[in-house]
């Protein structure tokens, strides 16, 4: 059966990613998340999963105990799953009877911890409940006991005589091993004992063993595997309320915490502000003091980032805002700007906390993100490639997503350029879609989509503000600025051209 | 990893840096003791071992006590060294054969790791080799025991080295290893049931095994060839299993054991043979260890044999001999009666010709420091040499050539000896005098509180006045560093500038040819 998730309010059935392997891609490079976290985020969350999860996330990141309750049951869950998949997989009957032993055992000191969990915030005293509820069944705290009494007689030590094609094995009264460990320390020569060597699984030969030479502890987790067997059932998972194996599922969910925390951790770290919107029933999306995450990764601490507002919504004072422009100087934080919004609109699709003061907004079906990339391989050429992935968002894309274009089309002519990014950005406002076109054609601004610009200070030398604004329309890049900074304006091209003649000159006249 | 066996010091010799040492190796060719044990030891096996131990002088006045109760105690039981020396070389002359014949035997042996056969008997020869070797290593430390036991060497680092002695070789425990080595090396070769322990937890995950016990068949000779050994009359094919017993002979089962039938022949080789080869493991880790913990004591041996001869060459001739009093080095004390110059008495023809004088050097106020003057080839750099070498000496435990001595502990010990042209800083750009204050700027960078500097002649390779008006301020800020000098030189301006400031004494050799060589405080 399937216990009830720390993530999920819906069947596993009903959770099929929605937003496209490359948004990840372009929107958080490689982070270090594990692929199945990865996957987790790529299923957005319904509206009731959001608080859920903000909570729990809320309790990761300020509970340090909860957090180590997670990282302790992540381990011991891993631990449990890999003798679990043993014990599914055993050659023998006598290693299925005695694995069953400790397997148990483990799923049961994982219950015992999954019940501990309390309080309103997030899911987890729900489930804390649930795991009590479980656990109070007869059966199973019968089964749990049961374990525990059995391993307390289990005896490790094992001795076996061989001899050719024969062996013999009976438990070992005395090690000789640990008398020349003894030995040795008495000796005062203790970093004489060699360095410890992990355990390795054993052979059947040895199972055998040990189930006669412990075959009263055989006989008795014998007798435990057929009354409980049904707590660890071989094959598909089983209709009913038993199955420990559905413990497991809690792995992927806790790496995903486990992942998410870090990063987030990470980012209060360096300064940058968390907060958790609320989940609201207009359709907009709102934040306050919004910066972009992934500048901590260029080393820039959240307090020296210029935060903006995002202002979103499908209807605000008779005028659609779900879809803008963004125009404006180069380096003055258009890309910073739309891959800010495009983080937030994920990470609050995913119940995570979000890097702005404050905001609210709807859950999106899916997030878009079409960025510039090289060609591939298998590419009919920048442009048509471009054009396959534009397509398909214009194929996916509801009033209910976000999608983000970052100088889309750029890879053909002007005239060309212009009519394909009118036609893409015109269908995504129309269609009530929620996101930016970002683009240096000044003849899409000032139309009926909304524009934003990066600002400059022009009494100060054009000096980027970083701040993005709404305006009517732009007209210049401010690309002179960049060209002065690298020495390829006209003045600092005149000025090594004067030099490189007088070079020549002097050259020529030398000569 | 633990410390080596000491009974030179405490503070592991590893550890100095190769500036210190090198220091120390340049303290000694200034003060010229190398050139004086020359001659006092002709055997460069001890001496490079006792000059090694000198270049690294003892701080700690315990340490130098008991050095000096060890050397006593060699001194008196000189029958005791030269058996321990004998017994240590021995120890080592075992480690070096196993070794040589381990490698040789894995040399000669390429192994398939899918042939179990091959494996299981390479890893017995191993074991058999190492078991052989172990007897004879633990019966050397045996040896070192008895020795120290039957001479009575007790307490201190003689005490605690026949303690550690006993404790490896000696105890009821080391029988027990002793006899189980005992059989491996008469019958492993021939075993044809091997006993085999390990722990399988409950999450069935086995320990390494190791091998317990096994049962052989006696055989005359040892086989050389894996197909005539006892082991390959089960395993091996039919025609060698009617070559060998027929029969083995069964070990003793407990009562409550398990018989598993049916198990894979090369499945009991492959876990019989790992469970030799970690009993291999083990036996080998612990007698490389028991071994290196004796290893470093052959050189410091060496040092107290070359102390011996020493002591034994002088007392031969009548040189009057002394222990010093160790002092704190708070103290700032280098006292010492009728002191003679090592060299000169080494080199000379007879010692009688050597004349001695009395140190003192007393710490007052801030300076602790001497001044030595007096006219060429009076005897000046002599008498700094004698100090120096008998400091040094006195610091390593040794005897000292005096009547009596009271020597504080110096930190480090320093020399600045002006040298010839060119011997400074070779192909140097810079002049004798900018090399020779590098030398010394060195020097003073690396002083610490505490410390000595013996001087001879320096910063005269400019105007004398200048030479003076430099070395003063030197001086001044060694004694505000609570560093002693020593100062041979003809600076008179610097002579008039520190005469008469307490803590610094001005001696002047004797310009009467009736007391040439004699030295003391100027008037």
């Amino acid at each position: 059966m399937s216990y009830p998730s720390f993530l999920w309010l819906r069947e596993e059935g009903d959770r099929a990613p929605a937003h496209p392997e490359e948004t990840l891609t372009d929107l958080l490079g490689d982070v270090g998340f594990r692929p199945r976290s990865v996957e987790i985020l790529r299923v957005p969350c319904v509206p009731e999963e959001i608080p859920m999860r903000q909570g729990l996330f809320r309790r990761m990141l300020t509970d340090a105990g909860f957090a180590a309750k997670i990282a302790t049951l992540t381990a011991m869950l891993t631990d449990a799953e890999v003798l679990a998949e043993e014990y599914a997989r055993a050659e023998i009957r006598e290693e299925k009877i005695l694995l069953f032993v400790p397997v148990m055992r483990r799923c049961f000191d994982i219950v015992r911890l999954l019940e501990q969990f309390d309080g309103d915030d997030g899911r987890a005293g729900e489930i804390g409940s649930f795991w009590k509820r479980w656990h109070e069944m007869p059966a199973a705290s019968h089964a749990d006991k049961r374990a525990d009494d059995l391993l307390a007689k289990y005896d490790p030590a094992i001795r076996l005589k061989i001899h050719g094609s024969e062996a013999s094995a009976w438990e070992r009264r005395r090690g000789v091993r640990n008398d020349f460990e003894r030995i040795i320390r008495e000796m005062g020569l203790e970093d004489a004992l060699p360095a410890w060597r992990h355990p390795q699984r054993t052979t059947p030969t040895v199972i055998r063993g040990v189930a006669g030479v412990h075959f009263a502890y055989y006989g008795a987790a014998e007798t435990y595997y057929e009354e409980s067997g049904d707590f660890l059932p071989d094959g598909e998972a089983a209709d009913t309320d038993r199955d420990l194996r559905g413990l497991f599922a809690y792995i992927d969910e806790f790496r995903f915490l486990s992942d998410l925390t870090a990063y987030f951790r990470d980012l209060s770290d360096k300064h940058y502000p968390l907060c958790y919107p609320a989940v609201s029933d207009k359709r907009e999306f709102v934040l306050e003091d919004a910066v972009d995450p992934s500048l901590s990764r260029r080393g820039i601490p959240g307090n020296a980032v210029i935060p903006n507002d995002i202002l979103m919504a499908s209807e605000k004072n008779g005028e659609r805002l779900s879809f803008y422009i963004l125009s404006g100087a180069n380096g003055g934080g258009k890309t910073t700007y739309l891959r800010t919004a495009a983080l937030a609109a994920l990470f609050f699709t995913a119940g995570c906390p979000v890097t702005a003061r404050g905001g609210r907004g709807m859950a999106f079906d899916a997030v878009y993100t079409h960025f510039p990339s090289n060609e591939s391989f298998e590419s009919g050429g920048r442009f048509a490639d471009e054009t396959v992935r534009a397509d398909k968002i214009l194929e996916n894309a509801t009033e209910n997503s976000f999608a983000v274009f970052n100088e889309t089309y750029s890879g053909t002519d002007e005239r060309r350029s212009e009519e394909y990014s009118k036609r893409l950005a015109e269908t995504m406002y129309r269609r009530g879609t929620f996101g930016i076109y970002v683009t240096h054609i000044h003849a899409l601004t000032g139309g009926e989509i909304p524009t934003l610009a990066a600002q400059i200070d022009e009494t100060d030398e054009n000096r980027r503000t970083y701040r993005i604004r709404r305006v009517g329309g732009t007209s210049s890049s401010f690309a002179r600025d960049i060209l002065e900074k690298y020495g390829l304006d006209r003045a600092s091209l005149a000025e090594k051209l004067a030099r490189h003649r007088a070079k020549t000159e002097g050259g020529a006249e030398n000569g | 990893m633990a410390d080596r066996y000491t009974i030179l010091g405490e503070r592991p010799r590893g550890i100095l840096s190769r500036e210190e040492r090198d220091r120390g190796v340049a303290v000694i060719a200034d003060l010229q003791i190398d050139r004086a044990f020359r001659t006092i030891c002709p055997d460069s096996m001890y001496r490079e071992s006792f000059l090694s131990v000198l270049a690294t002088p003892l701080t700690d006045p315990d340490e130098i006590r008991e050095r000096q109760r060890i050397a006593r105690y060699f001194h008196e039981n000189p029958q005791t060294l030269d058996r321990v020396i004998e017994v240590i070389r021995r120890l080592l002359l075992s480690k070096n054969q196993w070794d040589a014949e381990r490698s040789r035997l894995m040399a000669s042996r390429r192994v398939d790791p899918q042939d179990k056969n091959l494996v299981l008997w390479v890893a017995r020869e191993n074991l058999v080799l190492t078991a052989h070797f172990a007897r004879i290593i633990l019966l050397s430390i045996r040896d070192i025991y008895e020795t120290m036991n039957m001479f009575g060497a007790e307490g201190g680092w003689l005490g605690r080295l026949k303690d550690a002695a006993w404790q490896i070789a000696s105890t009821t425990d080391t029988e027990t290893i002793l006899s189980f080595c005992d059989k491996v090396e008469k019958g492993l070769a021939y075993a044809h049931t091997y006993d085999i322990e390990f722990d399988c937890s409950e999450d069935l995950r086995v320990t390494v095994p190791f091998l317990a016990d096994f049962a052989y068949v006696p055989l005359a000779k040892k086989p050389d060839k894996p197909q005539l050994g006892g082991l390959f009359s089960l395993f091996g094919s039919k025609k060698n299993a009617e070559t060998e017993p027929k029969e083995p002979i069964p070990t003793e089962l407990p009562e409550s054991h398990v018989s598993l039938s049916g198990v894979d022949l090369a499945w009991g080789m492959d876990l019989s043979a790992r469970a030799v080869q970690e009993c291999d493991r083990i036996l080998t880790s612990l007698l490389r260890t028991a071994v290196d913990r004796f290893s470093g004591l052959e050189e410091e041996l060496y040092f107290y044999r070359c102390l011996l001869i020493y002591q034994k060459r002088f007392e031969e001739l009548g040189v009057k001999m002394v222990y010093p009093d160790i002092l704190p080095e708070s103290d700032n004390v280098i006292r010492m009666g009728n002191l003679s110059d090592l060299l000169l008495l080494a080199e000379s023809l007879h010692v009688s010709s050597v004349i001695p004088n009395d140190v003192n050097c007393v710490r007052e106020g801030e300076l602790s420091g001497m001044l030595v003057t007096g006219r060429n080839n009076s005897g000046k750099t002599v008498y700094l040499r004698s100090i120096g070498t008998a400091v040094l000496l006195a610091q390593c435990g040794c005897p000292v050539t005096a009547e009596f001595a009271e020597i504080s502990v110096r930190r480090r010990i320093f020399t600045a000896f002006a040298r010839a042209e060119g011997e400074l800083v070779p192909l140097s750009s810079a002049g004798r005098f900018e090399e020779e204050v590098a030398e010394i700027a060195a020097i003073v960078g690396d002083m610490e509180p505490d410390s000595l500097l013996l001087l001879n002649e320096t910063f005269q390779t400019t105007a004398y006045d200048e030479g003076a008006e430099g070395m003063a301020p030197i001086l001044a800020y060694l004694s505000a560093l609570g560093c002693g000098f020593i100062f041979v030189t003809h600076l008179t301006r610097l002579i008039e500038m520190l005469r008469g400031t307490p803590g610094v004494t001005v001696m002047r050799t004797s310009d009467d040819p009736r007391t040439r060589y004699k030295i003391a405080p100027l008037a």
